[in-house]
């Protein structure tokens, strides 16, 4: 795990506080979002500015959403540079604007939260697609491992595959060799994290990527219900029953058994 | 030509071209794979589309914005199968050669769009541009440190730029760039700009946008107030 230092002393937004939501399509047919922001907690200072960025690959659009003191939403949140909405990331900026009494100076940033995925799209990712989200690792370690599970602060987790070592990156998580040796661990490695690492407050409302997974490892078959945060141990234990209830659910002992006896190196 | 796009199918085939291509055992003509009625989809409106003799990737961008333009889709820049297409159709125009004079294609993103991959979509040659480009269409010019070199080459600058979401899509960002980095006498890149470890190449400028966007909010200023805030090492470039 990268452990990151934050020496900028900007304050970091937590998802419960800022979530959005994607609208059905307005009267001319693009898509419009709505934010629900939560800043009391932070102490910022009341003049402060907020804007919502939306941004997808090089499309990006910025909407201010009035002053720390009053968040006023602007009347037309209509997401038309995106068309249809998909795979749009929204970031959240708090920012102070100076001036030294002579000129105006950059504004700063005071608080922020990137990547969040808004609610309807992530209720229909969960039931769609994966919820582990796969990149390329550039970096010069990525010369000697073939992947690593990356958790960033505060982000969804991340494969990340080395693109020294992988031309196909979709080929090798499909590989019957990742499903069968590494899947099943790279679960167990994310509820660990959110349960015993992290040891996440469930919301049973919220849209964040650990109630995802957390949704994902109750739903699988024959699953008791999950012990209190405060219990290590029998999360653990509940941990190990949901791997194996993964593992049954995604036919494991009948792929493995066909990799083992069929195309492993002997 | 009237503009298309491949079905999936299409695209497996380009992808199976290039692979052959790359491998020096090519199986198929790109002018066949564009016309083959199992491979292509025809868009809700008709567009034509011209092959073109490209000097640089301004004149990429320009072409393909104005094509895409003209079809009036609601998402162009996510329809994997209409960039790839149009990178098969200029596929001649714009592919590198090596010294032999054979096609070298290089790697499949430069051709087919890797969508979802957040460092790999910008490296299509045509959909790349055209990003930058129309992300610049008031005023096209402010974008050319990125898209003055040849239709075949990305170089440093682009990669070091347009690989960050947050910097590409900051017009200061790239306004600056361009003061910075391009020459508008030799219409060309100016020495060491794409330099690594030379004072106030882009890699710096990389690592000092990164750096800034920690604390100041980028997307507010103008590329005058961003040029005041770089040090002194890029004085040389101004």
């Amino acid at each position: 795990m990268i452990r990151r230092l934050n020496y900028t002393g900007r304050k970091r937004i937590r998802r419960e506080d800022a979530r959005i939501a994607l609208l059905d399509a307005n009267a001319e047919g693009s898509r419009t979002f709505a934010a629900d922001l939560s800043l009391a907690r932070y102490q910022l200072p009341p003049d402060a500015v907020v804007f919502i960025e939306a941004y997808r690959q090089t499309t990006w659009r910025r909407f201010h959403f009035g002053r720390v003191s009053a968040l006023e939403p602007p009347t037309d949140c209509s997401l038309r540079a995106f068309g249809s909405g998909e795979g749009v990331r929204f970031r959240v900026k708090i920012v102070e604007k100076r001036d030294d009494g002579e000129a105006t100076l950059p504004a700063v940033i005071l608080a922020g939260a990137d990547q969040i995925r808004p609610q309807q799209e992530t209720k229909g990712k969960a039931a769609t697609e994966s919820l582990l989200a796969v990149e390329w690792g550039n970096d010069e370690e990525y010369r000697h491992i073939p992947y690593r599970l990356e958790f960033g602060e505060d982000a969804e987790p991340l494969l990340r595959v080395s693109s020294y070592q992988v031309t196909d990156r979709d080929a090798f998580v499909r590989s019957p060799e990742f499903i069968c040796l590494v899947a099943p661990e790279l679960f167990r490695a994310i509820l660990v994290r959110i349960l015993l690492v992290d040891q996440y407050d469930v919301h049973e409302g919220a849209e964040e990527w650990q109630m995802l997974w957390i949704r994902l490892a109750r739903e699988l078959p024959d699953m008791s219900v999950m012990p209190s945060r405060d219990d290590a141990a029998a999360l653990d234990d509940w941990i190990d029953v949901a791997v194996s209830a993964f593992a049954k659910r995604i036919d494991l002992r009948i792929r493995f058994a066909k990799w083992w006896t069929e195309e492993a190196p002997k | 030509m009237k503009l298309a796009r491949f079905n999936e199918k299409g695209i497996q085939e380009f992808s199976a071209f290039l692979s052959a291509l790359s491998a020096n055992a090519p199986t198929s003509n790109p002018k066949d794979l564009i016309t083959d009625s199992n491979l292509i989809e025809s868009l809700p409106t008709s567009v034509q589309v011209e092959r073109r003799t490209f000097a640089t990737a301004f004149e990429v961008a320009k072409c393909a914005y104005e094509c895409v333009a003209a079809t009036q889709l609601p998402s162009p820049e996510r329809d994997k199968g209409l960039w790839a297409w149009l990178a098969c159709f200029w596929f001649d125009d714009v592919c590198a050669r090596d010294r032999q004079g054979s096609h070298a294609p290089g790697e499949q993103a430069h051709w087919i769009p890797a969508l979802d991959e957040a460092f790999r979509y910008y490296r299509h040659l045509i959909l790349g541009r055209y990003l930058v480009f129309s992300m610049n269409a008031d005023r096209p010019e402010r974008a050319l440190a990125f898209l003055c070199q040849r239709p075949h080459t990305l170089g440093h600058i682009y990669y070091q730029i347009a690989a960050r979401q947050q910097l590409i899509t900051c017009k200061a960002i790239v306004e600056v760039v361009t003061e910075l980095y391009y020459d508008s006498a030799t219409r060309a890149l100016k020495r060491n700009s794409q330099t690594y470890g030379h004072p106030g190449s882009v890699f710096r400028l990389a690592d000092i946008l990164m750096q800034l966007d920690c604390t100041i909010d980028l997307h507010g200023l103008t590329a005058g107030e961003l040029l005041d805030l770089l040090p002194s090492e890029f004085t040389a470039f101004r």
